[in-house]
């Protein structure tokens, strides 16, 4: 069963990055591949929608493990919105010459801000181990929901404060936008250290999966543990935020459906998760720039639209 | 010398003293059951045993060191603890879900151990729930996970067993089934059981710990399991006719 589940998997996963090389402008043509235009414009865009999608899914899954709640995803905590708020209080007040470095950098700025916020508010709930937990993680939540409330009034004020030539980019890379000129090299370094730190710390999480006592009853440093969880999924956020604005709903989806499929063994989840993830955001973003080309959608509005009928078909279904 | 040991402890909640000035041996091969009413602070004491909470006062120690100098990882092959109540957040297999308590003996980095997997077997077929190696931990019903839970804790092989109410979800064949593991892991370990119900205590204990209202008496259970001490534990008369105990 396994087996040709992962068999599957790979030729659809093959399928769709070729079909996004090859398809662009409102029609495909494999010919293009070996096209020298290909590797300027699309192989880019492409790489980016893989890197984004694997950083978001695996920080879905590790934050739905740390908040021992199957549906929560990596905006939960308000890195997204920290994110949004640094990106556009760069886009507005760094110079023009600047721009699309300063929103990259405002983004991580404000998304390792809301970060330590979160870390230094919700600090005594990531120790406590006691018994029992009958809402674990719910002051985490809590906090994080709140940070999230606050910077979208700020990011509210910042969008009535813009001036109109830039309010249409603002809302565009708020809905999340792939329209990027790099590779993204920053966002595969840290997805390779966030991808690494998980698969080896994959069975110590199946441990803590049990809950915190639980973890801690068997030996695992437990605050130690739950406070690296929430850097490095912070970390993986923020730096897909910072590459391509705020996708939803790949985070939450694509995690909860593999558990489904997978079951709830990290060791095989968390690689499942990067890889499955990668692969549905670059198929959102093929998507994004066919379905009205040559117009192209924001890949959020995409993933959203796919998203929440799968997520409540799913939630409904739910034994 | 004495595998757990407590001197001058004290346990408060706010300003609450639930346990004031305890001390007390337990030595392998000893049953321990510990008896008193609500909220009078036996789930915490297992807690501060098992080193989860620290004692307000006095200390705890465990093979003759301080539990809070004891490393984690070895504080777990010392000790295991069954909580009172399991909130299972992720579906999961039973046989998983027992093949965790080997952690503290090796995280489990290999995918399929066939030792692990006997001795996950092993820990399932003497509670009874063998069959259900694969089934879903978030299907079954309370008493069955308290069951898994169990298993979990022989799998643990941990000198020091503490069980939380380890009966509280079984019907009456699978109580005895339980308290009879108890007692033959009691064998060779030493088990603290917090628990209700007077006549397994009076049955299958060999000691017994009675916190009062503002007082605690330990000593074996036959000297302990009187109507005279029950009335000023619980409060209510007690007869007794032969081996049980009937409150009245």
């Amino acid at each position: 069963m396994m087996r040709s589940v992962s068999l599957i998997f790979a030729i659809l996963f093959a399928a769709i990055l070729l079909a996004s090389l090859a398809c662009g402008n409102g029609h495909c043509d494999p010919s293009s591949l070996l096209a020298t235009d290909l590797w300027q414009l699309r192989a880019p865009r492409v790489t980016s929608a893989l890197v984004v999608g694997a950083l978001l899914t695996l920080a879905g899954a590790l934050l739905q493990l740390l908040l021992r709640n199957p549906l929560a995803d990596p905006y939960v905590l308000g890195v997204s919105g920290g994110a949004a708020a640094g990106a556009l209080m760069s886009s507005l007040w760094l110079p023009a010459a600047l721009s699309i470095f300063g929103l990259q950098a405002g983004a991580l700025v404000g998304a390792l801000l809301s970060t330590v916020m979160l870390f230094l508010l919700a600090r005594r709930s990531l120790g406590t181990t006691l018994l029992p937990i009958a809402a674990p993680g719910i002051s985490l939540i809590l906090t994080g929901v709140m940070i999230s409330a606050g910077f979208g009034a700020l990011i509210t004020l910042l969008l009535s404060l813009s001036p109109d030539a830039q309010l249409r980019g603002a809302l565009f890379w708020l809905m999340g936008d792939l329209d990027v000129d790099s590779y993204g090299w920053p966002a595969w370094i840290v997805l390779l250290l966030t991808g690494a730190w998980s698969l080896k710390t994959a069975p110590q999480l199946n441990v803590l999966a049990h809950g915190e006592a639980t973890a801690q009853l068997l030996g695992l440093p437990v605050r130690r543990l739950r406070i690296t969880l929430l850097l490095v999924a912070s970390l993986a956020t923020a730096a897909a935020v910072s590459l391509a604005g705020a996708i939803g709903f790949i985070g939450l989806v694509v995690p909860h459906a593999l558990r489904l499929v997978l079951g709830n063994d990290q060791r095989l989840l968390l690689p499942a998760s990067m890889l499955a993830g990668g692969a549905a955001l670059v198929f959102a973003d093929l998507l994004a720039r066919t379905v009205v080309a040559p117009l192209q959608l924001p890949v959020g509005v995409i993933t959203a639209l796919i998203g929440v009928p799968v997520f409540l078909t799913m939630l409904s279904g739910r034994r | 010398m004495a595998l757990l040991q407590t001197r001058e402890m004290s346990i408060r909640v706010g300003d609450r003293a639930l346990i004031t000035g305890l001390n007390w041996q337990v030595n392998r091969g000893e049953f321990w059951c510990v008896l008193g009413r609500n909220g009078a602070g036996k789930s915490m004491l297992l807690h501060v045993l098992s080193g989860l909470r620290a004692a307000d006062e006095g200390e705890v120690s465990l093979d003759g060191r301080m539990i809070s100098q004891i490393p984690i990882m070895e504080q777990a092959r010392l000790r295991g603890l069954m909580p009172q109540q399991i909130t299972d957040s992720f579906s999961c297999a039973v046989g998983e879900a027992v093949s965790i308590a080997l952690t503290p003996w090796r995280l489990g980095s290999e995918w399929d151990n066939l030792r692990d997997t006997e001795i996950i077997q092993n820990a399932l077929t003497q509670v009874g729930m063998a069959d259900r190696i694969s089934d879903d931990i978030t299907r079954l019903s309370g008493g069955e996970r308290q069951r898994v839970a169990f298993a979990a804790m022989l799998a643990q092989e941990s000198e020091l067993m503490l069980f939380d109410e380890p009966t509280s979800h079984q019907d009456v064949a699978q109580q005895l089934l339980l308290m009879r593991l108890i007692r033959q892991q009691s064998e060779q370990n030493a088990v603290v059981a917090t628990c209700h119900d007077i006549n397994l205590a009076a049955r299958f204990a060999t000691h017994v710990l009675l916190l009062g209202k503002d007082y605690h008496r330990s000593g074996p259970a036959s000297e302990m399991l009187t109507p005279d001490s029950l009335q000023s534990v619980f409060d209510c008369a007690f007869v007794r006719t032969g081996d049980t105990f009937m409150a009245a």
